[in-house]
C-alpha cells in the first residue's frame, strides 16, 4: 500500500478511492475497485463470429459465460501473445437494463492503490495513445502516473453495445478477418 | 409483522368495521333480529374483508373469526325468518364480534394479534354447537410451514365455501414483498374469475364464485392502497350481488363486460408488477361502461342484447407474475433430498480419491459413476421445476374463442384435451400468441358461417379441438376446426399476386399451404376486426422458430383444418450436432438437421458470381461454407473434403460446409452474456465436458446471413 492510505485522520475532508491498477502495453492503468468482481488468470476463449476484433470471446466463468475483451485492441494499442502474467479481470458493468459481468483482458495486475481525490487530475486535452473518452482522470502516486479509466465508458460504450452496427461497420471498412 | 403501513391501512378499515359490528350487536339485544336486506349485506361485505384482510395480513385467528362470522351470515341473510337465526347462533355472531372487535384493538394499538385464549376457547365451543367446529382449525396447530402455499392456494381456489380454512403461514413482509404477494394472488384470483365468469352462462352457481374473487380482489386492493382497482371491485361486486339476490343468472352481456374488466385488472396487475403504478389508461371509460351496464336490470338485461364493453383480446397473454413460479412441495423435497445425496457421494469420491486411502480403480469408478448418476438426476429435477402445465394458456384460448364467437356471430364449440401437459415456462410464454392467431384463423377463415354449414349438411355450432400431448421428446399441440379447409386456388392466386409465386411455377400441396406463414400473406377477400391483416400466421412462424419448433398443415377442403405446432419440450436442454470448424466448434441444433452428406465428386457446382449449390436426389440447394458465413477460417477449401449438414428452417434448406462431424450430444443452453446482446447466426453458447464454451449456432439466422438480409439492417 502506499502512503496515502491514511485519510483517516489528517485528510479527512479528502475523498480517498481505492483502484486496482494493472499494465496494458508498459502503461499503468487503475480502474475504481468497486467494479471489479474478480482476477481470473487465464483461460482458454471461445472466438465469437462477426463480432469486432476487440471482442475476444467467451469463457466459462464456473459455468456462467461471459463475454472477453481484449483492452489493447479496444484502445488501439499492439497486440500481444498472453504471458503467463496475462489475466482476465472480471468487472461488473452498469448499463441501462442492470448490471453486466464483461471480463478485461489485461497484461498484468500490479496492485490495490489509494487515491486521494488531490492526486487525481483531470485528462490532459491531447497526445495520448487512447481515447480521452474512456478516461476519468490521471493518478499520480509518488513518480508513478496511473491512467484511470472509466469503465462504464470504456466498456460499455455504444459501439459495442450493438455488435451488429459494429460488425456492419467494419465490413465497410473491409478490416474485418479477411 | 407485517409492514406498519399496511396495519395501519387495515385498522382504519377496521375501525368501521367495528363500529358496524357494534351497531349490530346493539340491534341484536334489542330487536332480536337477524340483520336482513342492506343491513345484512352491509355486515357480510364488513366480515369478508376482515376475514380476507387478516389472513392477507397474517391475522389468522381473526380471519377464521370473520370466516365464522360470514358462515353465520351468509346462511341467513337475505331471508326475512328469524327463525333461520336461532339463539345459540345470535350468541355465536355476538361473541364473535365482541372477541373480532377485541383482537382488531390490540392489533390497532400494537400491530399484532392480542392473545385471548379464553375467549376464543368460549367462541370455539359456540361454534361447535352450531355444526361450524369442525370448519375451522386452530391456526397456530394448523398450517404447518411447508404446506401454506399449497393450502392457501386451495383455499383460495376452493369451490367449497365451507372448506377449511388454513391460514396462510404468517411471514415477516416488507412492502415491496407485500406488492409481490399482492400481484402473485391477483393474477391467480383474475384468473380463476375468469374461468368462473366462462362457466357462468351454463352453471348459475358460479356466481357464488366469482362474487367471491372479485371481493377478495377488492379487499386486497383496498389494503394495498390501490384506488381504481378498488372502486372497480366493490361496483362489480355489488353488480354481482344485486345478480345473486335477484337468484339470477348472468345476462351474456355482463359475462363480456366482466370479462372486459378482468383485462382491465390484469393490465392494472401488469403495471404494479414492472413499475409499482396501479393506475390503467381510459379507466374512467370502463367505469363508465360499466356503470351503465351495471344500471340495466340484470333480468330484463338477460333477454335483450346490450352492447359488451368493448373486449380486449389478451394481447399479450403471457402470465404476468413471470417472476415467480409455483413448485410443489413434493419437488422441492426431492430437489432438497438429492442434493443430500450429492453431498454424501461428493464426500465419498473425495475421500477415496486421497492418496492414502489405497482405493483400486475400480471402486472409485464405481463411486465416480454414481455420483454421476446423482447429478443427471438433479439436473433433471431442478429442469421440472421450470414445467408448468399447459392449461394456463389453453384456458385462456377459451376466453379468445367466447370473444371470437360473440363477434362473428359463430356458435362454437370448443374442445380442449391435454391441459395437464407440461411445458418449459418460457416455451408456455411463447406459444401463447402463436396459439392465439392459430386461433383467430381457425375461427375466421376456417369456420364458415352458420347458414353456409346448414347448406354443406355440417351442424350449425362449428368445432374447435385443441389437443396437447407430449410425443417424442415434442410438445404436440394440434389446433382442428372442422370448416372449409384451406383454398388451394385462392392461396395459389394470392401468392402469384403477392409477387411469392411465378404463375408458372408448381409447387407442391404442402409447400403451397405454407405460404400462408409469409408475412403479410391473407387470402380473406376483406379486413375483418378480427383477422385477414395478414400479419397473424407470421407471428406464428417467428415465435416458433425462437422454440426450434415447427408447424404442419393438414388440410381437406369442406372437412376441415388441422395446424400442429410441434416445439422441444425445453429450451434449457438440446440435442446438438458438434461441428468442426478449422481449430474451433460449433454445435447445431439436431432439430434443424435434415441430413448430413459427405459430397460425391460433382454434387456441388459453382455458378457464376461465386454461389454454389449441391445437388441431393436430383434438388439442387444452395450451399454455403460454414466457415465463410461466419467468418472464420476452416481447412477444407473443397466440400468434398468436408462434410455437408442440410438444413433446414420451415421449407427453406440449404447446404451448410464444415470440417468434420464430432458427434451428437446433449448440451445445456446458455445465454451468449447479457453484454453482448443478440449476435447474428449465435443462438447461445453452450459449456461441454472439456470446460470449454462452445457456441450453439442458430439457423434461421445463419439463412439470414447467407441470404445478406442480416447485414442491411
Amino acid at each position: 500500500m502506499t502512503s496515502s492510505g491514511t485519510g483517516g485522520n489528517a485528510g479527512a475532508a479528502e475523498r480517498v478511492e481505492k483502484y486496482l491498477t494493472f499494465r496494458l502495453a508498459g502503461e499503468e492503468y487503475g480502474i475504481g475497485i468497486l467494479g471489479v468482481q474478480e482476477i481470473v488468470s487465464w483461460m482458454e476463449i471461445t472466438r465469437i463470429p462477426r463480432t469486432p476484433e476487440f471482442i475476444r470471446g467467451v469463457i466459462n466463468l464456473r459455468g456462467r459465460v461471459i463475454p472477453v475483451l481484449d483492452l489493447r485492441v479496444r484502445f488501439g494499442l499492439p497486440p500481444q501473445a498472453q504471458t503467463p502474467r496475462t489475466c482476465i479481470v472480471v468487472l461488473q458493468v452498469r448499463r441501462e437494463a442492470g448490471r453486466v459481468t464483461v471480463g478485461a483482458i489485461v497484461d498484468e495486475v500490479t496492485e490495490v492503490l489509494d487515491l486521494a481525490a488531490s492526486q487525481v487530475e483531470p485528462v490532459p486535452e491531447l497526445g495520448l495513445a487512447v481515447d480521452t473518452a474512456f478516461l476519468s482522470g490521471i493518478g499520480k502516486a509518488g513518480s508513478r502516473v496511473i491512467i484511470l479509466l472509466d469503465v462504464e465508458r470504456a466498456l460499455a460504450a455504444r459501439e459495442w453495445l450493438s455488435v451488429e452496427q459494429v460488425v456492419h461497420h467494419n465490413e465497410t471498412k473491409g478490416t474485418k478477418h479477411e | 409483522m407485517a409492514d406498519a403501513e399496511m396495519v395501519r391501512a387495515f385498522a382504519g378499515e377496521y375501525r368501521r368495521l367495528t363500529e358496524g359490528l357494534e351497531a349490530v350487536l346493539a340491534a341484536l339485544d334489542e330487536r332480536v333480529v337477524w340483520p336482513v336486506g342492506e343491513e345484512g349485506v352491509r355486515l357480510c361485505e364488513l366480515a369478508n374483508t376482515l376475514r380476507d384482510g387478516g389472513a392477507f395480513l397474517g391475522f389468522h385467528r381473526l380471519s377464521a373469526l370473520a370466516r365464522i362470522m360470514c358462515e353465520l351470515l351468509r346462511g341467513t341473510h337475505g331471508e326475512a325468518s328469524p327463525a333461520a337465526a336461532t339463539a345459540a347462533c345470535r350468541r355465536l355472531f355476538a361473541a364473535a364480534c365482541r372477541l373480532a372487535a377485541q383482537f382488531m384493538r390490540g392489533i390497532e394499538s400494537r400491530g399484532v394479534e392480542p392473545v385471548l385464549d379464553a375467549e376464543w376457547a368460549h367462541v370455539a365451543d359456540l361454534a361447535k354447537s352450531q355444526g361450524l367446529a369442525l370448519q375451522w382449525k386452530e391456526p397456530s396447530s394448523a398450517a404447518p410451514a411447508e404446506t401454506s402455499d399449497e393450502q392457501r392456494l386451495a383455499t383460495l381456489l376452493s369451490d367449497d365455501v365451507s372448506a377449511p380454512v388454513t391460514p396462510p403461514e404468517p411471514a415477516p413482509l416488507a412492502a415491496a414483498d407485500l406488492a409481490g404477494v399482492f400481484v402473485q394472488d391477483a393474477v391467480e384470483i383474475l384468473d380463476q374469475a375468469e374461468r368462473d365468469l366462462l362457466r357462468a352462462e351454463q352453471e348459475p352457481d358460479a356466481i357464488h364464485d366469482i362474487l367471491r374473487h372479485f371481493h377478495t380482489l377488492k379487499g386486497n386492493s383496498g389494503l394495498m392502497g390501490y384506488d381504481q382497482l378498488q372502486r372497480l371491485n366493490h361496483r362489480i361486486e355489488g353488480a354481482l350481488q344485486a345478480v345473486r339476490d335477484g337468484q339470477g343468472t348472468l345476462p351474456p352481456a355482463w359475462v363480456q363486460c366482466l370479462l372486459g374488466l378482468v383485462d382491465v385488472q390484469r393490465q392494472s396487475v401488469a403495471g404494479i408488477q414492472s413499475r409499482g403504478d396501479s393506475r390503467v389508461a381510459n379507466f374512467d371509460a370502463h367505469m363508465q361502461a360499466a356503470e351503465a351496464l351495471f344500471s340495466i336490470d340484470p333480468v330484463a338485461a338477460g333477454g335483450g342484447r346490450v352492447d359488451p364493453l368493448e373486449p380486449s383480446v389478451p394481447a399479450g397473454i403471457a402470465a404476468a407474475a413471470r417472476g415467480t413460479v409455483r413448485v410443489s412441495v413434493e419437488r422441492l423435497d426431492q430437489l432438497n433430498d438429492l442434493v443430500g445425496e450429492l453431498a454424501i457421494a461428493a464426500a465419498v469420491v473425495t475421500h477415496l480419491s486421497e492418496p492414502r486411502a489405497g482405493t483400486d480403480a475400480e471402486r472409485f469408478s464405481r463411486s465416480f459413476h454414481q455420483l454421476n448418476l446423482i447429478a443427471s438426476e438433479l439436473q433433471n429435477l431442478a429442469m421440472s421445476t421450470r414445467m408448468v402445465p399447459v392449461e394456463t394458456v389453453l384456458r385462456r384460448l377459451s376466453r379468445l374463442v367466447r370473444d371470437l364467437s360473440a363477434r362473428t356471430g359463430k356458435p362454437i364449440d370448443l374442445q380442449l384435451e391435454g391441459v395437464e401437459t407440461e411445458v418449459d415456462r418460457s416455451v408456455a410464454e411463447l406459444i401463447a400468441d402463436p396459439l392465439v392467431h392459430m386461433v383467430r384463423n381457425a375461427v375466421d377463415h376456417g369456420l364458415e358461417a352458420p347458414s353456409k354449414r346448414r347448406r354443406t349438411g355440417k351442424p350449425e355450432t362449428g368445432t374447435i379441438r385443441i389437443e396437447a400431448r407430449h410425443r417424442s421428446g415434442e410438445v404436440w399441440i394440434r389446433v382442428t376446426d372442422d370448416g372449409r379447409g384451406l383454398p388451394k386456388e385462392k392461396i395459389r392466386a394470392r401468392a402469384v399476386a403477392c409477387g411469392l409465386l411465378a404463375p408458372s411455377e408448381e409447387l407442391s400441396d404442402e409447400k403451397l399451404y405454407r405460404l400462408i406463414f409469409e408475412p403479410g400473406f391473407s387470402t380473406a377477400e376483406e379486413v375483418t376486426e378480427v383477422s385477414g391483416r395478414g400479419v397473424g400466421m407470421d407471428v406464428v412462424r417467428r415465435n416458433v422458430e425462437r422454440l426450434h419448433g415447427r408447424v404442419d398443415i393438414e388440410t381437406a377442403v369442406g372437412l376441415g383444418t388441422t395446424l400442429t405446432l410441434r416445439i422441444p419440450l425445453t429450451l434449457a436442454v438440446i440435442q446438438g450436432m458438434l461441428v468442426r470448424l478449422g481449430a474451433e466448434q460449433f454445435i447445431l441444433p439436431l432439430t434443424t438437421i435434415r441430413e448430413l452428406i459427405r459430397p460425391e465428386p460433382g454434387a456441388v457446382r459453382a455458378l457464376p458470381g461465386g454461389a454454389e449449390i449441391i445437388l441431393v436426389r436430383g434438388e439442387a440447394l444452395p450451399l454455403f461454407r460454414l466457415a465463410r458465413l461466419l467468418r472464420f477460417v476452416a481447412a477444407a477449401e473443397r466440400p468434398e473434403d468436408g462434410v455437408v449438414c442440410i438444413v433446414e428452417d420451415g421449407d427453406r434448406r440449404m447446404g451448410l460446409v464444415a470440417d468434420e462431424l464430432l458427434g451428437q450430444q446433449r448440451v445445456v443452453v446458455k445465454n451468449v452474456g447479457d453484454a453482448l446482446g443478440r449476435i447474428p447466426g449465435v443462438a447461445g453458447a453452450s459449456i461441454l465436458a472439456d470446460g470449454r464454451v462452445r457456441l450453439i449456432l442458430d439457423v434461421p439466422g445463419l439463412l439470414r446471413l447467407a441470404q445478406g438480409k442480416e447485414d442491411q439492417r
